[in-house]
């Protein structure tokens, strides 16, 4: 680190963030606005379940995830499906994806056993595997591999997550500093059976941006690079398989 | 390299990034105003700012540069209230026992603002050069060379304070 970096470092070391996303809705004027619209669902849920239980609750489960409570989330061609749960550091984390209309695979990573939106977040990308609609936006298509990454937060520790061709049984992701992490990858659930998915903590890591990775790439069984994203030289998502060693 | 795209609508993408970058918004704050009360209250109003003036958003830069100038402008109209004359005169005397020494303190200040500020969004929030002249509506090219003589002058004035 040079002196510069070290004392742009020691400017803000003492300081703690407690994120409060919540309070950034009170603020705006939104979460009022939120709380009255669901009370209003609730009222119309309530009288339909009356007359059919069954597939209301099915419709209602659906529905139950943060992404939808969360105005201009995609629409679903089908319902989520929980990919993955797993512990890190003694957080409860859970790996959702959906194909949407608009956007292709949407995958969100929730912390904690239940639904809640605190430390969630969610990524989207047109991904190979992932039939495309009528309404899905042009553009970027056909990515091999892309991924969503969270800094670490009370709930979760630093993360990488994302989907990948089927064909990857493997992927590995080049951090900054050189280092080389690889994770087998894991089957979905219908429909996305025609997609992988992996997930790594990033140990050690606190803040994760966009310059914290390298490269990001899916390899076959016999270890060949089928899938690449990297930093420095990517179009549209995606980049020559070249760039990935 | 981009990752997967946010989805849908700038509120969702305003919350996945607050969510993933909010610390990295405090610490820029923190570095522009010196004091973690004003820093927070920045970082909360600015991207409520950025939500209320989300339609205002055309997409045609990064959301990330549109919302860092929501949280430098709450960031000036909070030090305006607190009745400092602007916010490039921070006072990192307040950050509780854990400020940093007087050479360190005087070497920042001693940078021009914009030196300062294009540091600092290179240095907490991690802004390529697209996204801080973006930010700081000047032209690309200016960021690299204001860049370079942040860091110049910084290296050269921590250089005499040691010596």
């Amino acid at each position: 680190m040079t002196q510069p970096d070290s004392v742009l470092k020691q400017l803000v070391a003492a300081a703690t963030w407690q994120p409060d996303w919540q309070a950034v809705l009170v603020r705006a004027g939104i979460l009022q606005r939120r709380r009255l619209l669901t009370r209003r669902r609730l009222v119309v849920a309530v009288v339909v379940a009356v007359a059919v239980i069954v597939p209301l609750t099915a419709a209602a489960a659906a529905r139950d995830w943060w992404f939808f409570r969360t105005p201009g989330s995609p629409t679903q061609t089908s319902s989520p499906v929980v990919v993955k749960t797993g512990i890190w550091e003694g957080h409860r984390w859970k790996l959702v994806a959906y194909p949407s209309e608009t956007d292709g695979l949407c995958v969100s990573m929730i912390p904690g056993s239940g639904d809640s939106s605190f430390g969630a977040a969610m990524g989207c990308g047109p991904v190979e595997g992932v039939a495309r609609t009528a309404q899905t936006k042009p553009g970027a298509d056909g990515m091999k591999i892309t991924y969503l990454a969270g800094s670490a937060t009370s709930v979760l520790p630093a993360y990488i997550v994302g989907p990948v061709i089927e064909s990857a049984a493997t992927v590995a992701i080049r951090l900054s500093d050189g280092i080389t992490i690889d994770t087998p990858t894991f089957t979905a659930p219908f429909p996305l059976d025609h997609v992988r998915f992996y997930i790594v903590q990033l140990p050690g890591k606190a803040a994760v941006h966009l310059s914290t990775f390298d490269w990001v790439a899916g390899l076959d069984q016999s270890g060949r690079v089928v899938a690449c994203l990297a930093r420095t030289s990517s179009t549209n998502g995606i980049s020559p398989l070249s760039a990935c060693h | 390299m981009p990752a997967m795209r946010p989805r849908g609508g700038t509120l969702t993408r305003i919350e996945v990034l607050y969510r993933n970058r909010s610390r990295d918004f405090f610490r820029f704050a923190l570095a522009r105003t010196g004091n973690p009360e004003l820093a927070r209250d920045a970082v909360q109003e600015g991207f409520a700012r950025a939500i209320k003036a989300r339609r205002g958003f055309r997409g045609t830069g990064s959301l990330d540069a549109w919302v860092a100038r929501c949280v430098i402008n709450a960031a000036h109209d909070l030090v305006v209230q607190e009745g400092r004359a602007n916010d490039s005169d921070a006072d990192w005397a307040r950050t509780n026992g854990a400020a940093p020494d007087d050479a360190v303190r005087a070497a920042i200040k001693a940078l021009p603002p914009r030196q300062r500020e294009v540091l600092f969004l290179r240095f907490y929030l991690d802004f390529d050069y697209a996204a801080i002249a973006d930010t700081l509506d000047i032209e690309l090219g200016t960021v690299s060379a204001t860049l370079h003589s942040a860091r110049a002058a910084l290296g050269q004035a921590l250089k005499e304070i040691v010596t």
